[in-house]
Order: structure tokens, then C-alpha cells, then sequence
């Protein structure tokens, strides 16, 4: 009994601190998102405030771009990520400057990104004059609906190192001697792969997802740097949406949004935790 | 030994936060304050010369004249600065005070705070060519949306404000389904200066009509100050009530179509301005508005010039409101409001009111606004012309001519009496729609390119205001 009192009362900074900066705001989201008006004006809307926000066009296309730039850009980091993961595997030991190097994009300031993408994109960049010398028309590169796959590519550029890193850190702790006796039942890399590595990983493949969520979220910044307010139709992000209607004093529908995102990512992260966890049963 | 002194430090911090966090206990009661957000600070220009508003020496003294009238009340000014990245810092801060329900008591702001700003250059003539925004993008949504308080009751119970002297219809654009929640202190409408055989052959003054005629009009010399945002000769856009975009495809087509012929009419012209033409009569002794002619104005030192010509050489000058579908539409300028989470809101009222009084909206202080008139037209004609117009031009363009003898009435400027439909905030996004038209419309060519052009801007125009 005194031990857990200790445990409570050690424990009691962080969860105070959890719940002062993230429970009590996010309890005021959740109020926001029910009423309308604000100081004395401040009425009880309940739902009305969901309904009207999800018949706004802009908050659908929003989220839908939102959703297309993780159902594109999650799978293609994990898979790409993965892949490095795997071929660095071996040398993991070895190669820390390779390591260090895959980092480095993770490190860059965003002023110093959004440089190199209107250094690369921009009409007058390194694409367009590469296309002019191949004779092609040129692209618009940051404002048509290329834009959109201009930021997958910056997301995957800027993340995939840090990826790798969190599951080559997950490869790293497999055991060696399950690998040795695989060898000597004369297993093929791809049976290895299936059966050895893939189960072995599910928990290091959440995390690497969750972080790459967060960093997919995160990209917001440079989107932002690149296409201001209103970007093409193509690349208006939720956060757009939620930034915008912070400068409009919209706070009802910013609030709504924030906790539809939040169902969201809370309904994906727990589907897959629930995969995962499914996943790693074996152990038992 | 370890275990202890974590567990006495994790005590110490949690009553450290605790006893942080309580609020000091009640004493005397606090004496009241009133936070009173206006535009103001200062701003470097180009040339080295500093630009402030200034009308915030008005809002200071009579912050003074309050105080000292209710005693032990403290009226705090707090200003937007001017500076780009002050702004942005004092927006953000602004607004989550307002989500947090800590927002200032009263606002007295303007719609448009850089056009002001740049008319209130010091130091240099030169244009500032500023961007700024406001901290409330579309005053017309934050009422509905309930940024500030209903002072019907003050307003109405108000016998002090010789409410006769004020243009009633323009104050009650601050209301919404009977609730007072903003007082509109100067607007605008643009103005149509012409001959009585030219009135009578428009009949009204419908935009597209007027913008028809330009494009066929003889004397380009007066095509040039055509200084409408073309939206207050729109019918009204949106209805924040149901949240529907009134403006149909066809009525921006239209004017789309019109405004074209006019801009291509006018690109083959070559225009001088209308104060060029202006000197000339000072010069030449000649008059601005010829026979057949049309000219544009917003309230400015060039539209009572003009009035004040046409008095001295006893021409004759018909002035009209430039129409909307709906009627005449005024545009607000500048106004004030009372914070939603005022705590205080008779005595918010009270500071609120006073620019409506006299002193503020002209006398004293009158030629401190610039392009707009008073909500407050009784008296405002004379004051018009002795104390705004004199700051502006008289010192210096007045002087041995005519113009310094004359005087106008209201009789001149009956237009300030013209009944006005409808008010209207301009939204922050406008300008930059109206931009967008501007450097697209001679493009357009065809009536399929011009309706896929009004389509798209009429998808932005719901996309702005839904967001």
C-alpha cells in the first residue's frame, strides 16, 4: 500500500502537468465545440455545430485532402522506411555515418526546406529547367494539383530517415540465434522476412506509424510556407481550415474539426494498436 | 533515503502548483477598468518618416475626459500596432483573449485600418501601400457569431444623444434580428456627379447601367476616378443567417460582362485624373463636370471640391448614389462595439457613445477621418467643409480662389440624406477577390470563359466566408 502511494505521489507531477496542458485544454475543445458565441454570448448549440461544420465544402475538402495525404504518404514511408531499415540491417553496427546522414533531413530548419523546394519547384527551379532541356512544357509545380505530390515527396524526404531509425532500432534487438536456426532448417530470406522478422515487428512498426502520423501533421509548416492561407485546392489541409477559422474567430467550427481529427486519428491508432497487439500475442 | 527526498520534492512541486494557482483572496473591491481596443502605434515608411493614426490622440483624451468624469474608473487604450510582426503577435494574443472570454471591453475599430493609416501619413505625402489586418476579418459574421454584446437597451434608453441629428438608418447596420451589437460611426457611399439631362437618361444608377455608359463615354478625362469597391453596388452577398451565398452566377456574369467593356473602353484612352483636371479649373477657371459627363467619387477633399466649384460658378451638379440592385448601400468605415465578455457593459456603453457625440464626429476632431461621413449628418455639411476638407487641401489649394469663399449647407449636400437599403462591413477577403478581378477580366473574352469565371469566384466567395 505504501509503495503504491509512493508510485501515486511520484507519478502526480506528470499526470498533473498531463492534465493541465493537454486534459483541461482538450476539455475546453470539446466545450467550444458545443456551444456558440463566446463571454457573455456563450450559448449551449450541441450538435448543430457538427452538422454545420461538416456541410462546410471547405472543412470536406480539407479533411479529405488530409486524409489522402495520409492514406498516400503513411504506407509509402512505412514501406519505404522499412525497406531501408532491412538493406541497413546488417551494417547497423558498422555504418553510424550512414545513419547520422539519414537523420539530417529531420534536422533541417523549415526556412531552410521551404528554400530548397522553391529552389527545386519554384518556375524558374531545377525541375522546370530540366523539363525545358528535355524539351517538355513546363510545370507548375508548387500551385497545380502537383503540388500535393511535391509535399509527399518533401513528407517522405524530410521523415523516412527518422523511420528507419525507429525500426532499425526495432531489428536490431531480433535474436540472433532465431535467425541461425532458420539457416540451418535451409529458410529462404522471404520465409525469414514472412515469419522471423515481420511478426517480431509489429510493436517497432506502431511506433515508427504513430511518430510518422505526428510528422505528417508536422509538414503542415512547410505546406503552409509554401502555399500561405489558401494553397491550391489541391493541398488545403485541415490545419488550413483550423488556422483559418482561429483568424475568422470561428472557434466553434476550429473546435469541431479539432475533435473529428481527433476521432480519427484515435479510431486509426486504435485499430491498429488493437492489430498490433493481436499481432504480438504469439509471444505468449 | 533517495525515495524521500523524490517524494518530498514531488510534494513540494504539487503545492507549489496548488497554491500557485489559487487566486488571491477578495479584498477591497477593485476599481473598474475599462480595456478599450483601438488602431494606433507607429510605423517607419520607406523614406524614413513615421505614420500614426491619428485619432488615437482622440481616443486619449477622452479616455482623460472619462476618468475624470467617473471617478474611480480607469480607462486603459490599448492599441493595434502597425508593424507586421507586433500585428500577428497582438492578433493571435487578441484572439485567443476573445476564445477565452478575457477579450477588451469595448472595440472602436476601422474596416479598413491600412487605408486609414495611409491617409493619416505623417511626415510624407507618399503612399504607404500598407496591409493590415484586422482583428475581426468580417464584422458582419462576428455578430452573428456573438463577439460582442447587445446594448439595445443603453442605446435605446440613450436621451441624450440627439438621436434626430444621427443618420439612423446607417446605425442600425449594427443590428441583427432586433439586437444592437454594433454602432457604425462613418461610412461611405460612392457618389455619381453629373447634369440633370444626364440623370434623366439613366433613370437609376444601377452599376452595370453606369459602367455601360462609361465605356461609351465621350470624355475620358473623368473615367479615372472610379473609386468604388465594386461589392457595395452588389446585391447582398451572403446570408450569415442561413448561411447561403445570395449572389447568383447571372448577376455576376453581368457585371463581370460590363465591367470588361468598360476596363477594355478605358485601356484605349488615355486618362488624366480627375485632380489633374481639378488643378485646371483652379488654373483655367473651367468646370470638372462637362455636359454629359459622369463622375465617381467616395467622400473626399475631390467630391467637395467639386460641390464647392459648381457652387461658385452656379453650375449645375446633380448628385446620386451609385445603386445596388437592392437600393443604395453604404459601407461602413469605422466602428465600435462592446465586447461579448464586458463585464461592465453600461459603463463600456458609456465610453462607446461618446463617438457619436459631436466633438468626435466632427468640431474638434473632425478632421481626423478621412473619406467617410459621419453617422452624425446633422451639422455635418458645414463641418464637412470648414474643418475636414480645410486640414486636407484648403491651406494650400483654396487659397486666392473663389473656393475660399464659399461655404456649403446642407441644402449642397443633400446626399448625406439620401435613404440608405442596406450596410454593410466590407470582409477582409474582398480586396483580394476584387484584385483577382481586376487582373483577369480583360482576359476573358467569351461568355463561357466569363461564367467559368464567375463560377470559380463565387465558389471562393462561399469557401472565404465558410471558413
Amino acid at each position: 500500500m505504501k509503495k503504491k502511494l509512493e508510485t501515486f505521489f511520484m507519478l502526480l507531477p506528470l499526470l498533473g502537468g498531463c492534465a493541465v496542458f493537454y486534459l483541461v485544454p482538450f476539455g475546453l475543445v470539446v466545450r467550444y465545440s458545443l456551444v456558440r458565441g463566446s463571454g457573455q454570448n456563450e450559448h449551449f448549440a450541441g450538435l448543430s455545430n457538427y452538422r454545420r461544420v461538416m456541410a462546410t465544402e471547405a472543412f470536406r475538402q480539407s479533411f479529405g485532402n488530409t486524409l489522402k495525404f495520409l492514406a498516400v504518404g503513411l504506407p509509402l514511408i512505412l514501406l519505404l522506411s522499412y525497406a531501408i531499415a532491412l538493406l541497413l540491417w546488417r551494417q547497423a553496427g558498422q555504418s553510424r555515418l550512414v545513419r547520422s546522414v539519414f537523420l539530417l533531413p529531420y534536422c533541417m530548419p523549415i526556412a531552410g526546406t521551404t528554400l530548397l523546394l522553391n529552389l527545386l519547384f519554384s518556375e524558374t527551379g531545377l525541375a522546370n529547367k530540366l523539363l525545358a532541356f528535355l524539351g517538355l512544357p513546363l510545370a507548375d509545380w508548387l500551385k497545380a494539383p502537383f503540388a500535393f505530390w511535391v509535399c509527399i515527396l518533401l513528407y517522405l524526404w524530410k521523415n523516412t530517415g527518422y523511420s528507419v531509425m525507429l525500426l532499425l532500432s526495432g531489428l536490431v534487438t531480433l535474436s540472433h540465434e532465431q535467425f541461425e536456426a532458420a539457416n540451418l532448417d535451409g529458410a529462404t530470406a522471404l520465409q525469414k522476412f514472412y515469419y522471423l522478422i515481420t511478426p517480431q515487428m509489429w510493436s517497432s512498426v506502431f511506433f515508427a506509424l504513430t511518430f510518422s502520423l505526428i510528422n505528417a501533421f508536422q509538414c503542415f509548416r512547410e505546406i503552409f510556407l509554401i502555399g500561405g492561407e489558401h494553397p491550391d485546392e489541391s493541398l488545403y489541409m485541415l490545419q488550413h481550415f483550423l488556422n483559418n477559422g482561429f483568424q475568422n474567430l470561428h472557434y466553434d467550427r476550429l473546435s469541431v474539426a479539432s475533435i473529428l481529427l481527433f476521432l480519427l486519428i484515435f479510431v486509426f491508432l486504435g485499430a491498429f494498436y488493437a492489430f498490433t497487439v493481436q499481432k504480438g500475442r504469439y509471444r505468449e | 533515503m533517495r525515495r524521500r527526498i523524490a517524494l518530498i520534492m514531488a510534494v513540494t512541486v504539487l503545492l507549489v502548483c496548488v497554491l500557485g494557482a489559487q487566486q488571491s483572496e477578495p479584498g477591497e473591491p477593485e476599481a473598474p477598468t475599462l480595456r478599450v481596443l483601438v488602431e494606433g502605434g507607429q510605423r517607419s515608411s520607406t523614406d524614413g518618416g513615421t505614420a500614426e493614426y491619428r485619432q488615437l490622440a482622440v481616443w486619449r483624451s477622452l479616455a482623460k475626459e472619462f476618468e475624470a468624469e467617473h471617478e474611480g474608473v480607469t480607462v486603459l487604450i490599448e492599441t493595434l500596432p502597425t508593424g507586421e510582426e507586433e500585428r500577428e503577435i497582438a492578433l493571435k494574443q487578441l484572439r485567443t483573449e476573445i476564445m477565452a472570454g478575457t477579450a477588451p471591453d469595448v472595440y472602436l475599430l476601422l474596416v479598413d485600418a491600412a487605408r486609414e493609416l495611409d491617409l493619416n501619413v505623417l511626415l510624407t505625402g507618399e503612399s504607404m501601400d500598407l496591409q493590415m489586418e484586422p482583428l475581426f476579418r468580417d464584422v458582419e459574421q462576428s455578430m452573428h457569431d456573438g463577439q460582442f454584446l447587445d446594448i439595445s437597451e443603453y442605446f435605446d434608453n440613450d436621451m441624450e444623444l440627439d438621436k434626430e441629428d444621427l443618420n439612423l438608418q446607417v446605425l442600425d447596420g449594427g443590428c441583427v434580428s432586433g439586437a444592437r451589437y454594433v454602432l457604425p460611426l462613418r461610412y461611405t457611399v460612392p457618389i455619381v456627379a453629373t447634369d440633370s439631362t444626364t440623370a434623366l437618361s439613366f433613370g437609376d444608377f444601377q452599376l452595370t447601367t453606369v459602367l455601360g455608359t462609361l465605356a461609351e463615354q465621350t470624355d475620358p478625362r473623368l473615367f479615372s476616378d472610379f473609386p468604388f469597391t465594386y461589392f457595395n453596388c452588389f446585391p447582398a452577398l451572403y446570408d450569415y443567417e442561413r448561411e447561403k451565398l445570395l449572389f447568383s452566377e447571372d448577376e455576376l456574369v453581368d457585371f463581370l460582362r460590363a465591367y470588361r467593356d468598360y476596363k477594355q473602353a478605358t485601356q484605349m484612352l488615355e486618362l488624366g485624373s480627375l485632380s489633374t483636371v481639378l488643378l485646371s479649373y483652379r488654373q483655367e477657371g473651367s468646370f470638372p463636370i462637362e455636359d454629359g459627363g459622369l463622375c465617381f467619387f467616395l467622400l473626399n477633399s475631390n467630391f467637395l471640391d467639386t460641390v464647392a466649384i459648381a457652387k461658385t460658378q452656379q453650375k449645375e451638379l446633380q448628385l446620386h448614389t451609385l445603386q445596388a440592385a437592392d437600393g443604395t448601400v453604404a459601407d461602413i468605415t469605422f466602428w465600435g462595439a462592446v465586447g461579448s465578455s464586458c463585464t461592465q457593459p453600461q459603463l463600456a456603453y458609456e465610453f462607446l457613445r461618446l463617438a457619436l457625440s459631436e466633438d468626435v464626429q466632427f468640431g474638434n476632431y473632425a478632421d481626423l477621418w478621412a473619406e467617410s461621413f459621419p453617422v452624425r449628418t446633422g451639422g455635418a455639411a458645414q463641418s464637412l467643409w470648414a474643418d475636414e476638407f480645410a486640414y486636407w487641401t484648403g491651406t494650400e489649394l483654396h487659397s486666392g480662389t473663389k473656393l475660399s469663399e464659399v461655404e456649403l449647407t446642407k441644402k449642397d449636400l443633400a446626399i448625406l440624406d439620401e435613404p440608405v437599403t442596406r450596410v454593410r462591413f466590407a470582409p477582409a477577403w474582398e480586396s483580394d477577390v476584387q484584385q483577382e478581378i481586376d487582373s483577369e477580366i480583360l482576359t476573358l473574352q467569351s461568355e463561357e470563359e466569363l461564367s467559368t469565371f464567375a463560377r470559380q469566384l463565387l465558389s471562393e466567395i462561399t469557401w472565404l466566408i465558410q471558413e
